[in-house]
């Protein structure tokens, strides 16, 4: 298996930020494996995995990524993943979006994810918005989540009825339905 | 005919089930020219449902002939107490709603639709529609249940910010 290299950088938001990234992988014969980019509010921030071709090391590919982030303003770094999390095997465990929007305040992302963690939901994914609204910012986030099992999906979703109460919020937690073609 | 404000959430009657509406009823029709005065006073507007202006009723319209997309139509539907009887071909597209003139989401729906529904005069229709008016009215009537664009997203994804809000439709 090639050696993984977990990679976040975040600076002022451009274009050629992507381009001049991922020319570093390409001219490396490093392959982009998972990613995530987006902008946030004026910063482009990204996340990504890339394994190592044969005969490289996690510092040759920093040596070649410096310039490039130097050039673009980006402050980056880097680790490498130890084999134990890159193999597969993760116990089985049940998909659910959980979608919360209302009136922006303070604790909503903490309370939500809090009461995730206390039935050992993992969040595997987390989107917030804030956009204008007639009574103040309207908060919006979705998240994707692994719920361990039925049990725990059941008492997620109760501890959820009493948070939306708390938290003057809209909660709606759906299973994963993906469809079959 | 009035053009009223259109409810943006937070406002509760947003999040209600509107109450059945007897056949017959006068306040369907008069609710049923103040939909279509408020669309037409929102350019690019293809649907409104009651609870959005106000009213507590099951009342709404909807009008994909004005959309800039070319779609199949039947032009102005006043649709009072609508009920979907049958629903398939299932696709993700994405919406936005004049309640949340901030926010667009891919969202789930059926791209064929039998409904039954109250005309204007209360006479009784039923209609096979499908693509882009199917959507919306389903759209629509999911708001006479208190039921919003964002409750049906399916994954983290699937909500954007709208770049230019003056187009919400």
């Amino acid at each position: 298996m090639n050696r993984q290299i977990a990679l976040s950088a975040v600076g002022r938001d451009q274009p050629g930020i992507v381009a001049a990234l991922s020319k570093v992988f390409f001219e490396n014969q490093c392959n982009l494996e998972d990613s995530s980019m987006t902008r946030l509010g004026g910063d482009f921030a990204i996340l990504l995995l890339v394994s190592l071709p044969g005969g490289k090391t996690p510092d040759d590919l920093k040596k070649a990524v410096e310039p490039v982030a130097q050039k673009w303003g980006l402050t980056f770094s880097m680790r490498e993943l130890p084999e134990e999390e890159t193999a597969p095997g993760a116990p089985p465990s049940l998909p659910f979006t959980l979608v919360v929007y209302g009136v922006d305040h303070p604790g909503i992302v903490y309370r939500v994810a809090q009461t995730a963690s206390e039935d050992k939901v993992n969040i595997t994914d987390l989107r917030t918005h804030v956009t204008p609204g007639a009574q103040g910012p309207l908060y919006s986030l979705v998240m994707e989540m692994e719920v361990p099992g039925t049990a725990a999906a059941e008492s997620f979703g109760r501890k959820l009825e009493a948070l939306k109460k708390e938290l003057k919020v809209e909660i709606t937690l759906k299973p994963v339905d993906a469809d079959e073609l | 005919m009035a053009v009223l404000p259109v409810l943006t959430y937070p406002h509760p009657l947003l999040k209600e089930k509107m109450p059945p509406l007897s056949p017959g009823d006068p306040q369907g029709p008069a609710v049923l020219r103040d939909l279509v005065g408020t669309m037409d006073s929102h350019p690019g507007c293809v649907g409104l449902a009651a609870p959005q202006i106000g009213h507590r009723i099951r009342a709404i319209a909807v009008d994909v002939s004005r959309s800039s997309r070319p779609c199949e139509n039947h032009g102005l539907l006043r649709l009072l107490t609508p009920q979907i009887l049958e629903a398939s071909q299932w696709k993700v597209g994405r919406e936005g709603c004049l309640s949340f003139p901030d926010l667009l989401a891919n969202v789930k729906r059926a791209q064929k639709i039998r409904l039954e529904a109250f005309n204007e005069g209360w006479e009784k229709l039923e209609l096979v529609c499908t693509g882009f008016e199917a959507v919306a009215i389903q759209h629509e009537i999911d708001h006479l249940d208190g039921i919003l664009f964002l409750d049906r997203i399916r994954s983290s994804k699937d909500l954007f910010e709208r770049r230019n809000p003056q187009a919400a439709v």
